[in-house]
């Protein structure tokens, strides 16, 4: 299965360019257009609760990524070495309230969710490993 | 991020270019303040020129909707990628920022 391994800084200026990365990689590979703007969904909200709540100091981090897409199945996997944190414990916002009265914490893991098979989260040593898989049809 | 302004009568259309991940939404909210701050009511965001919206730029237009609405001030998309058009019904926003077809369609049910 063809893949991509990379790290980025626990700061969100390396999004963007992890972002062009991730969609170039798809891009040869020949995913669907819906694949490349899920992979950057998963990595762009879980990594930005990583960034903004992982961490107990203010030092410089590495997350480390994932990608692999074949016969039209992606996998994205994303590690840090923030605190313990299953994002899949977290209350999913409740989207039928009226937005007046909406608190829009947890809705990013709300939308991976929802857009993805399957989400696993385990901690394995010492890190948090959260990997999410979606199967596209082929044609 | 690139944001575009006009005036149609009441309505102010933003056409927006870029991504509204965690930096783009930055930019569009704080863009998006200072108009209300300003004393508009009605705005329209067309979406033509965007590929990729996050949790945070729903954040950015929920925002607006809560500070609008109170005073029958609106907020309407248009111009919605399939994907895009997904996160929002997802987030479940469709139903306090309606999504319409066109700019003008939006202009037209805001005016």
């Amino acid at each position: 299965m063809p893949e991509l391994s990379l790290a980025m800084g626990n700061d969100f200026a390396d999004l963007g360019p992890t972002s062009t990365r991730v969609r170039n990689f798809l891009g040869v590979c020949n995913a669907p257009d819906a694949a490349s703007f899920l992979a950057d969904l998963v990595i762009e909200e879980l990594v930005t609760n990583t960034i903004k709540y992982g961490y107990d100091d203010a030092g410089a981090h590495e997350i480390d990524l994932r990608i692999a897409f074949e016969d039209g199945r992606l996998l994205i996997e994303v590690r840090d070495d923030g605190r313990a944190f299953n994002p899949l414990e977290q209350a999913a916002p409740d989207t039928t309230l009226p937005a007046e009265q909406r608190d829009i914490g947890g809705l990013g893991i709300h939308l991976v969710r929802q857009m993805t098979d399957s989400v696993v989260y385990e901690r394995r040593d010492g890190r948090n490993v959260v990997r999410a898989e979606k199967t596209f049809p082929i044609g | 991020m690139k944001i575009e302004e006009r005036h149609e009568g009441p309505v102010v259309v933003l056409s927006i270019e870029g991504r509204l991940d965690h930096a783009g939404s930055e930019i569009f909210d704080a863009h998006v303040t200072k108009l209300i701050a300003a004393g508009e009511q009605k705005l329209v965001v067309d979406f033509h020129r965007v590929g990729f919206v996050a949790s945070m730029g729903i954040r950015a237009l929920i925002k607006p909707y809560q500070a609008l609405a109170p005073r029958g001030g609106k907020v309407a998309v248009a111009n919605l990628g399939d994907s895009v058009r997904s996160i929002f019904q997802l987030a479940g926003i469709d139903q306090a920022v309606p999504i319409y077809e066109s700019v003008d369609a939006a202009v037209a049910a805001l005016s």
